[in-house]
Protein backbone atom coordinates (compact mmCIF):
# COMPACT_ATOMS: atom_id res chain seq x y z
CA UNK A 1 0.00 0.00 0.00
CA UNK A 2 2.79 2.33 1.01
CA UNK A 3 4.72 1.41 -2.12
CA UNK A 4 1.67 2.03 -4.32
CA UNK A 5 1.13 5.43 -2.71
CA UNK A 6 4.76 6.36 -3.29
CA UNK A 7 4.52 5.25 -6.92
CA UNK A 8 1.32 7.24 -7.45
CA UNK A 9 2.73 10.31 -5.72
CA UNK A 10 6.00 10.09 -7.65
CA UNK A 11 4.41 9.91 -11.07
CA UNK A 12 1.83 12.59 -10.27
CA UNK A 13 4.36 14.99 -8.81
CA UNK A 14 6.73 14.38 -11.71
CA UNK A 15 3.88 15.11 -14.12
CA UNK A 16 2.96 18.30 -12.32
CA UNK A 17 6.60 19.40 -12.21
CA UNK A 18 6.99 18.58 -15.88
CA UNK A 19 4.02 20.72 -16.82
CA UNK A 20 4.84 23.64 -14.55
CA UNK A 21 8.58 23.77 -14.05
CA UNK A 22 10.49 22.03 -16.84
CA UNK A 23 10.48 24.94 -19.25
CA UNK A 24 11.50 27.42 -16.54
CA UNK A 25 14.65 25.73 -15.41
CA UNK A 26 16.49 25.24 -18.68
CA UNK A 27 20.27 25.10 -18.61
CA UNK A 28 22.25 25.77 -21.83
CA UNK A 29 19.06 25.35 -23.84
CA UNK A 30 18.22 21.95 -22.34
CA UNK A 31 15.23 21.35 -20.13
CA UNK A 32 14.88 18.45 -17.73
CA UNK A 33 12.36 15.68 -18.21
CA UNK A 34 11.09 14.90 -14.74
CA UNK A 35 9.04 11.95 -15.92
CA UNK A 36 12.03 10.26 -17.56
CA UNK A 37 14.12 10.93 -14.47
CA UNK A 38 11.50 9.54 -12.11
CA UNK A 39 10.92 6.54 -14.37
CA UNK A 40 14.62 5.69 -14.29
CA UNK A 41 14.87 6.23 -10.54
CA UNK A 42 11.75 4.24 -9.77
CA UNK A 43 12.58 1.44 -12.20
CA UNK A 44 15.90 0.86 -10.47
CA UNK A 45 13.92 -0.04 -7.36
CA UNK A 46 11.31 -2.23 -9.08
CA UNK A 47 11.29 -5.47 -11.01
CA UNK A 48 11.24 -5.20 -14.84
CA UNK A 49 7.51 -5.68 -15.28
CA UNK A 50 6.68 -3.15 -12.59
CA UNK A 51 9.31 -0.85 -14.08
CA UNK A 52 7.63 -1.20 -17.46
CA UNK A 53 4.24 -0.53 -15.89
CA UNK A 54 5.58 2.56 -14.17
CA UNK A 55 7.07 3.68 -17.49
CA UNK A 56 3.70 3.18 -19.14
CA UNK A 57 2.04 5.30 -16.46
CA UNK A 58 4.71 7.98 -16.80
CA UNK A 59 4.28 7.97 -20.57
CA UNK A 60 0.55 8.28 -20.16
CA UNK A 61 0.94 11.23 -17.84
CA UNK A 62 3.43 12.90 -20.16
CA UNK A 63 1.27 12.32 -23.22
CA UNK A 64 -1.76 13.66 -21.37
CA UNK A 65 0.10 16.81 -20.48
CA UNK A 66 1.30 17.51 -24.00
CA UNK A 67 -1.77 16.08 -25.73
CA UNK A 68 -0.08 14.43 -28.70
CA UNK A 69 1.92 11.38 -29.75
CA UNK A 70 0.52 9.02 -27.15
CA UNK A 71 2.09 6.04 -28.85
CA UNK A 72 5.57 7.56 -28.82
CA UNK A 73 5.44 8.52 -25.16
CA UNK A 74 3.86 5.27 -23.99
CA UNK A 75 6.18 2.90 -25.82
CA UNK A 76 9.41 4.79 -25.19
CA UNK A 77 8.72 5.22 -21.46
CA UNK A 78 7.51 1.63 -21.09
CA UNK A 79 10.71 0.34 -22.67
CA UNK A 80 12.76 2.72 -20.56
CA UNK A 81 11.13 1.49 -17.36
CA UNK A 82 11.45 -2.15 -18.31
CA UNK A 83 15.06 -2.01 -19.46
CA UNK A 84 16.19 0.18 -16.57
CA UNK A 85 14.58 -2.21 -14.09
CA UNK A 86 16.26 -5.11 -15.89
CA UNK A 87 19.62 -3.46 -15.26
CA UNK A 88 19.22 -4.30 -11.62
CA UNK A 89 19.55 -7.99 -12.36
CA UNK A 90 22.11 -7.55 -15.16
CA UNK A 91 24.68 -4.98 -14.30
CA UNK A 92 23.36 -2.55 -11.77
CA UNK A 93 25.22 -2.13 -8.57
CA UNK A 94 24.36 0.55 -6.11
CA UNK A 95 27.23 2.70 -7.11
CA UNK A 96 26.85 6.40 -7.94
CA UNK A 97 28.86 6.08 -11.15
CA UNK A 98 26.89 3.09 -12.43
CA UNK A 99 23.67 4.87 -11.51
CA UNK A 100 24.84 8.03 -13.28
CA UNK A 101 25.86 6.10 -16.41
CA UNK A 102 22.54 4.26 -16.46
CA UNK A 103 20.63 7.49 -16.07
CA UNK A 104 22.66 9.18 -18.82
CA UNK A 105 22.11 6.35 -21.25
CA UNK A 106 18.46 6.04 -20.25
CA UNK A 107 17.59 9.49 -21.53
CA UNK A 108 19.40 8.92 -24.81
CA UNK A 109 17.69 5.57 -25.28
CA UNK A 110 14.25 6.91 -24.41
CA UNK A 111 14.46 9.96 -26.66
CA UNK A 112 15.92 7.82 -29.45
CA UNK A 113 13.02 5.38 -29.28
CA UNK A 114 10.56 8.24 -29.18
CA UNK A 115 12.16 9.78 -32.25
CA UNK A 116 11.95 6.48 -34.13
CA UNK A 117 8.23 6.22 -33.37
CA UNK A 118 7.44 9.86 -34.02
CA UNK A 119 10.16 11.38 -36.22
CA UNK A 120 8.29 14.66 -36.69
CA UNK A 121 10.61 16.53 -34.32
CA UNK A 122 13.75 18.39 -35.33
CA UNK A 123 16.65 15.89 -35.14
CA UNK A 124 19.30 18.65 -35.00
CA UNK A 125 17.62 20.20 -31.99
CA UNK A 126 17.24 16.78 -30.37
CA UNK A 127 20.89 15.85 -30.92
CA UNK A 128 22.22 19.23 -29.77
CA UNK A 129 20.18 19.25 -26.58
CA UNK A 130 20.36 15.56 -25.75
CA UNK A 131 23.76 15.53 -23.99
CA UNK A 132 22.86 18.35 -21.62
CA UNK A 133 19.39 16.98 -21.07
CA UNK A 134 20.86 13.57 -20.28
CA UNK A 135 23.13 15.06 -17.64
CA UNK A 136 20.26 17.10 -16.23
CA UNK A 137 17.97 14.07 -16.08
CA UNK A 138 20.70 11.91 -14.64
CA UNK A 139 21.27 14.31 -11.77
CA UNK A 140 17.54 14.52 -11.07
CA UNK A 141 17.25 10.75 -11.35
CA UNK A 142 20.01 10.25 -8.79
CA UNK A 143 18.32 12.61 -6.36
CA UNK A 144 14.96 10.94 -6.96
CA UNK A 145 16.50 7.51 -6.51
CA UNK A 146 17.86 8.48 -3.10
CA UNK A 147 14.56 10.04 -2.04
CA UNK A 148 12.35 7.19 -3.29
CA UNK A 149 14.63 4.55 -1.82
CA UNK A 150 14.49 6.28 1.52
CA UNK A 151 10.73 6.61 1.29
CA UNK A 152 10.29 2.96 0.36
CA UNK A 153 12.49 1.66 3.14
CA UNK A 154 10.23 -0.32 5.42
CA UNK A 155 10.56 0.26 9.11
CA UNK A 156 12.33 -2.57 10.86
CA UNK A 157 10.55 -4.16 13.82
CA UNK A 158 12.11 -3.03 17.05
CA UNK A 159 14.09 -5.60 19.00
CA UNK A 160 12.36 -6.95 22.07
CA UNK B 1 4.68 -10.60 -11.05
CA UNK B 2 6.16 -13.05 -13.55
CA UNK B 3 9.65 -14.07 -12.51
CA UNK B 4 10.61 -16.15 -15.53
CA UNK B 5 12.30 -14.57 -18.50
CA UNK B 6 9.48 -15.62 -20.82
CA UNK B 7 6.89 -14.30 -18.43
CA UNK B 8 8.65 -10.95 -18.24
CA UNK B 9 8.90 -10.71 -22.02
CA UNK B 10 5.21 -11.56 -22.38
CA UNK B 11 4.42 -8.89 -19.81
CA UNK B 12 6.54 -6.37 -21.72
CA UNK B 13 4.82 -7.23 -24.97
CA UNK B 14 1.46 -6.79 -23.26
CA UNK B 15 2.51 -3.41 -21.87
CA UNK B 16 3.68 -2.31 -25.29
CA UNK B 17 0.45 -3.55 -26.79
CA UNK B 18 -1.50 -1.54 -24.23
CA UNK B 19 0.64 1.45 -25.13
CA UNK B 20 -0.02 1.05 -28.81
CA UNK B 21 -3.71 0.51 -28.18
CA UNK B 22 -3.95 3.66 -26.09
CA UNK B 23 -2.00 5.52 -28.75
CA UNK B 24 -4.39 4.35 -31.41
CA UNK B 25 -7.41 5.25 -29.30
CA UNK B 26 -6.04 8.70 -28.70
CA UNK B 27 -5.40 9.20 -32.39
CA UNK B 28 -8.90 8.08 -33.23
CA UNK B 29 -10.38 10.40 -30.62
CA UNK B 30 -8.28 13.27 -31.94
CA UNK B 31 -9.39 12.62 -35.51
CA UNK B 32 -13.01 12.64 -34.38
CA UNK B 33 -12.34 15.77 -32.32
CA UNK B 34 -13.54 13.96 -29.23
CA UNK B 35 -11.95 14.12 -25.78
CA UNK B 36 -9.84 11.15 -24.85
CA UNK B 37 -11.19 9.93 -21.52
CA UNK B 38 -7.87 8.74 -20.09
CA UNK B 39 -6.25 12.04 -20.95
CA UNK B 40 -9.10 13.92 -19.25
CA UNK B 41 -8.87 11.74 -16.16
CA UNK B 42 -5.14 12.16 -15.81
CA UNK B 43 -5.42 15.90 -16.28
CA UNK B 44 -8.04 16.03 -13.55
CA UNK B 45 -5.77 14.14 -11.17
CA UNK B 46 -2.80 16.32 -12.04
CA UNK B 47 -4.69 19.58 -11.80
CA UNK B 48 -4.43 20.19 -8.01
CA UNK B 49 -0.72 19.26 -8.04
CA UNK B 50 -0.15 21.59 -10.95
CA UNK B 51 -1.94 24.42 -9.15
CA UNK B 52 0.13 23.86 -6.02
CA UNK B 53 3.39 23.80 -7.95
CA UNK B 54 2.32 26.81 -9.99
CA UNK B 55 1.73 28.76 -6.77
CA UNK B 56 5.07 27.72 -5.35
CA UNK B 57 6.83 28.53 -8.62
CA UNK B 58 5.17 31.93 -8.79
CA UNK B 59 6.19 32.71 -5.23
CA UNK B 60 9.70 31.49 -5.99
CA UNK B 61 9.78 33.57 -9.15
CA UNK B 62 8.74 36.63 -7.13
CA UNK B 63 11.52 36.01 -4.64
CA UNK B 64 14.02 35.41 -7.45
CA UNK B 65 12.90 38.57 -9.22
CA UNK B 66 13.23 40.57 -6.05
CA UNK B 67 16.68 39.06 -5.39
CA UNK B 68 17.72 39.80 -8.96
CA UNK B 69 16.40 43.34 -8.55
CA UNK B 70 18.37 43.73 -5.35
CA UNK B 71 21.47 42.33 -7.00
CA UNK B 72 21.00 44.72 -9.91
CA UNK B 73 20.60 47.66 -7.55
CA UNK B 74 23.69 46.61 -5.58
CA UNK B 75 25.66 46.19 -8.80
CA UNK B 76 24.51 49.61 -9.97
CA UNK B 77 25.41 51.03 -6.57
CA UNK B 78 28.92 49.60 -6.78
CA UNK B 79 29.31 50.92 -10.30
CA UNK B 80 28.14 54.39 -9.24
CA UNK B 81 30.46 54.40 -6.24
CA UNK B 82 33.37 53.58 -8.53
CA UNK B 83 32.21 56.32 -10.89
CA UNK B 84 31.96 58.86 -8.04
CA UNK B 85 35.45 57.91 -6.88
CA UNK B 86 36.82 58.24 -10.39
CA UNK B 87 35.11 61.60 -10.92
CA UNK B 88 36.27 62.85 -7.53
CA UNK B 89 39.84 61.99 -8.44
CA UNK B 90 39.43 63.61 -11.82
CA UNK B 91 37.88 66.69 -10.22
CA UNK B 92 40.72 66.95 -7.72
CA UNK B 93 43.26 66.62 -10.53
CA UNK B 94 41.51 69.33 -12.54
CA UNK B 95 41.38 71.67 -9.53
CA UNK B 96 45.05 71.02 -8.99
CA UNK B 97 45.84 71.79 -12.60
CA UNK B 98 43.74 74.96 -12.48
CA UNK B 99 45.52 76.15 -9.34
CA UNK B 100 48.87 75.36 -10.87
CA UNK B 101 47.88 77.18 -14.01
CA UNK B 102 46.99 80.30 -12.02
CA UNK B 103 50.23 80.14 -10.08
CA UNK B 104 52.31 79.67 -13.19
CA UNK B 105 50.50 82.50 -14.94
CA UNK B 106 51.27 84.83 -12.02
CA UNK B 107 54.86 83.62 -12.03
CA UNK B 108 55.18 84.29 -15.73
CA UNK B 109 53.88 87.84 -15.32
CA UNK B 110 56.29 88.35 -12.42
CA UNK B 111 59.20 86.98 -14.41
CA UNK B 112 58.45 89.26 -17.34
CA UNK B 113 58.20 92.30 -15.07
CA UNK B 114 61.38 91.52 -13.15
CA UNK B 115 64.48 93.35 -14.35
CA UNK B 116 67.07 90.64 -13.64
CA UNK B 117 67.27 87.09 -14.87
CA UNK B 118 65.10 84.67 -12.98
CA UNK B 119 65.43 80.92 -12.99
CA UNK B 120 62.20 79.13 -12.31
CA UNK B 121 62.36 76.27 -9.84
CA UNK B 122 59.99 73.79 -8.36
CA UNK B 123 59.95 72.96 -4.67
CA UNK B 124 60.52 69.23 -4.44
CA UNK B 125 60.93 68.81 -0.72
CA UNK B 126 60.23 70.77 2.41
CA UNK B 127 60.69 70.42 6.10
CA UNK B 128 63.27 67.68 5.83
CA UNK B 129 64.81 68.86 9.09
CA UNK B 130 63.05 70.13 12.14
CA UNK B 131 66.15 72.14 12.98
CA UNK B 132 66.20 74.21 9.88
CA UNK B 133 63.46 75.98 7.95
CA UNK B 134 64.46 75.08 4.44
CA UNK B 135 63.12 73.73 1.19
CA UNK B 136 64.72 71.86 -1.68
CA UNK B 137 64.36 73.13 -5.23
CA UNK B 138 64.95 71.22 -8.44
CA UNK B 139 67.73 73.48 -9.67
CA UNK B 140 71.43 73.20 -9.01
CA UNK B 141 74.77 74.46 -10.20
CA UNK B 142 74.24 72.86 -13.59
CA UNK B 143 71.37 75.29 -14.04
CA UNK B 144 73.44 78.23 -12.91
CA UNK B 145 72.38 78.37 -9.28
CA UNK B 146 75.08 79.52 -6.93
CA UNK B 147 75.62 79.71 -3.20
CA UNK B 148 73.73 82.60 -1.52
CA UNK B 149 71.52 83.22 -4.54
CA UNK B 150 68.24 84.86 -3.58
CA UNK B 151 64.98 83.01 -4.07
CA UNK B 152 61.72 84.85 -4.59
CA UNK B 153 58.14 84.33 -5.68
CA UNK B 154 55.66 86.78 -7.14
CA UNK B 155 54.42 87.34 -3.58
CA UNK B 156 57.80 88.21 -2.17
CA UNK B 157 61.07 87.09 -0.69
CA UNK B 158 61.58 83.40 0.08
CA UNK B 159 65.14 83.12 1.25
CA UNK B 160 68.64 82.29 0.16
CA UNK B 161 70.38 79.27 -1.32
CA UNK B 162 72.73 77.76 1.23
CA UNK B 163 73.62 74.43 -0.33
CA UNK B 164 74.00 73.77 -4.06
CA UNK B 165 74.09 70.38 -5.69
CA UNK B 166 74.35 69.52 -9.38
CA UNK B 167 70.61 69.48 -9.90
CA UNK B 168 69.04 70.47 -6.58
CA UNK B 169 69.60 73.19 -4.06
CA UNK B 170 68.65 73.89 -0.47
CA UNK B 171 67.01 77.23 0.22
CA UNK B 172 67.07 78.68 3.71
CA UNK B 173 63.72 80.30 4.36
CA UNK B 174 63.29 83.71 5.93
CA UNK B 175 61.62 82.07 8.88
CA UNK B 176 64.79 80.21 9.81
CA UNK B 177 66.50 81.56 12.88
CA UNK B 178 69.74 82.15 10.98
CA UNK B 179 68.05 84.19 8.24
CA UNK B 180 68.21 87.96 8.24
CA UNK B 181 67.39 90.61 5.70
CA UNK B 182 67.74 94.35 5.75
CA UNK B 183 64.23 95.76 5.45
CA UNK B 184 62.30 98.98 5.43
CA UNK B 185 58.74 100.05 5.96
CA UNK B 186 57.49 100.93 2.53
CA UNK B 187 55.24 103.79 3.70
CA UNK B 188 57.53 105.57 6.16
CA UNK B 189 60.96 104.30 4.91
CA UNK B 190 61.92 103.17 8.42
CA UNK B 191 64.84 100.74 8.42
CA UNK B 192 65.28 97.60 10.37
CA UNK B 193 66.35 93.96 10.09
CA UNK B 194 63.89 91.09 9.55
CA UNK B 195 64.88 87.82 11.14
CA UNK B 196 63.38 84.42 11.46
CA UNK B 197 62.71 82.87 14.80
CA UNK B 198 61.43 79.43 13.88
CA UNK B 199 57.86 80.59 14.02
CA UNK B 200 55.55 81.34 11.10
CA UNK B 201 56.09 85.07 11.59
CA UNK B 202 59.28 87.14 11.40
CA UNK B 203 60.56 89.80 13.68
CA UNK B 204 61.76 93.17 12.47
CA UNK B 205 64.08 94.73 15.01
CA UNK B 206 66.59 97.50 15.30
CA UNK B 207 63.74 99.93 14.69
CA UNK B 208 64.13 103.33 16.20
CA UNK B 209 61.89 103.77 19.22
CA UNK B 210 60.14 106.80 17.72
CA UNK B 211 59.91 105.45 14.16
CA UNK B 212 56.62 105.74 12.31
CA UNK B 213 55.45 102.19 12.06
CA UNK B 214 52.05 100.63 12.51
CA UNK B 215 50.23 97.42 11.97
CA UNK B 216 49.45 96.77 8.32
CA UNK B 217 52.55 98.51 6.99
CA UNK B 218 54.25 96.71 4.13
CA UNK B 219 57.84 95.70 4.67
CA UNK B 220 60.23 95.37 1.72
CA UNK B 221 63.88 94.48 1.42
CA UNK B 222 66.16 97.48 1.80
CA UNK B 223 69.00 96.19 -0.38
CA UNK B 224 71.49 96.87 2.42
CA UNK B 225 74.34 94.40 2.57
CA UNK B 226 74.17 93.65 -1.13
CA UNK B 227 72.67 90.21 -0.71
CA UNK B 228 68.97 90.81 -1.26
CA UNK B 229 67.86 93.18 -4.00
CA UNK B 230 65.99 96.26 -2.85
CA UNK B 231 62.19 96.48 -2.92
CA UNK B 232 61.20 92.85 -2.72
CA UNK B 233 58.14 92.39 -0.47
CA UNK B 234 59.03 90.72 2.82
CA UNK B 235 55.78 90.93 4.71
CA UNK B 236 53.33 93.06 6.57
CA UNK B 237 53.50 94.44 10.12
CA UNK B 238 51.18 92.52 12.42
CA UNK B 239 51.94 94.25 15.68
CA UNK B 240 54.53 96.38 17.38
CA UNK B 241 56.41 94.67 20.17
CA UNK B 242 57.03 96.89 23.20
CA UNK B 243 60.61 97.55 24.06
CA UNK B 244 62.17 99.27 27.03
CA UNK B 245 65.29 100.65 25.32
CA UNK B 246 65.99 102.93 22.42
CA UNK B 247 64.81 100.46 19.86
CA UNK B 248 61.62 98.58 19.23
CA UNK B 249 60.62 95.56 17.22
CA UNK B 250 57.65 94.53 15.10
CA UNK B 251 56.13 91.19 14.29
CA UNK B 252 55.94 90.65 10.56
CA UNK B 253 53.72 88.21 8.70
CA UNK B 254 55.71 87.04 5.65
CA UNK B 255 54.31 87.80 2.20
CA UNK B 256 55.19 84.32 1.06
CA UNK B 257 53.12 81.45 2.39
CA UNK B 258 55.96 79.10 3.08
CA UNK B 259 53.68 76.22 3.87
CA UNK B 260 52.18 76.40 0.39
CA UNK B 261 55.32 77.10 -1.55
CA UNK B 262 55.45 75.08 -4.76
CA UNK B 263 57.26 77.18 -7.30
CA UNK B 264 59.88 79.86 -6.86
CA UNK B 265 62.49 81.81 -8.83
CA UNK B 266 66.20 81.98 -8.22
CA UNK B 267 67.66 85.36 -8.98
CA UNK B 268 70.67 84.49 -11.07
CA UNK B 269 73.37 87.16 -10.69
CA UNK B 270 74.52 88.76 -13.91
CA UNK B 271 77.88 87.34 -14.93
CA UNK B 272 80.77 89.77 -15.06
CA UNK B 273 82.17 90.11 -18.59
Amino acid sequence: MRKAAIVFFAVTLAGALQSQMADRIGVFGANPDFLIAVTMAMALLLDPVMGGLFGLAAGLVHASIVGFSFGGFLISRTLLGYITASLRSWVFQENPFVLLAAALLGTIFCEGVYFLIDPSGNPVSLISQLPMQSVYNALIAMACYALIKRAMREERPQAA
Amino acid sequence: MPQSRTGRIVALVLLLAVGMLLGALHKRAAERRQPFFIEQAIRSVLSPFQSAIHSVARAGSGVTKSLRGRKRVMRENRRLRREVLRLSKENAALREERAENLRLRASLDFKQDYPTELLSARVISRGASRWRHAVTIDRGWRDGVGHADVVVTPRGLVGQVFDVGPSVSQVLLLTDQSSGVGALIQRSRVFGVCRGRHTPNLVMDYIDKDADIKAGDIVVSSGDGGVYPKGIPVGRVVRIEPSGGLLKAAEIRPSVRFGQLEEAFVIVPEKAD
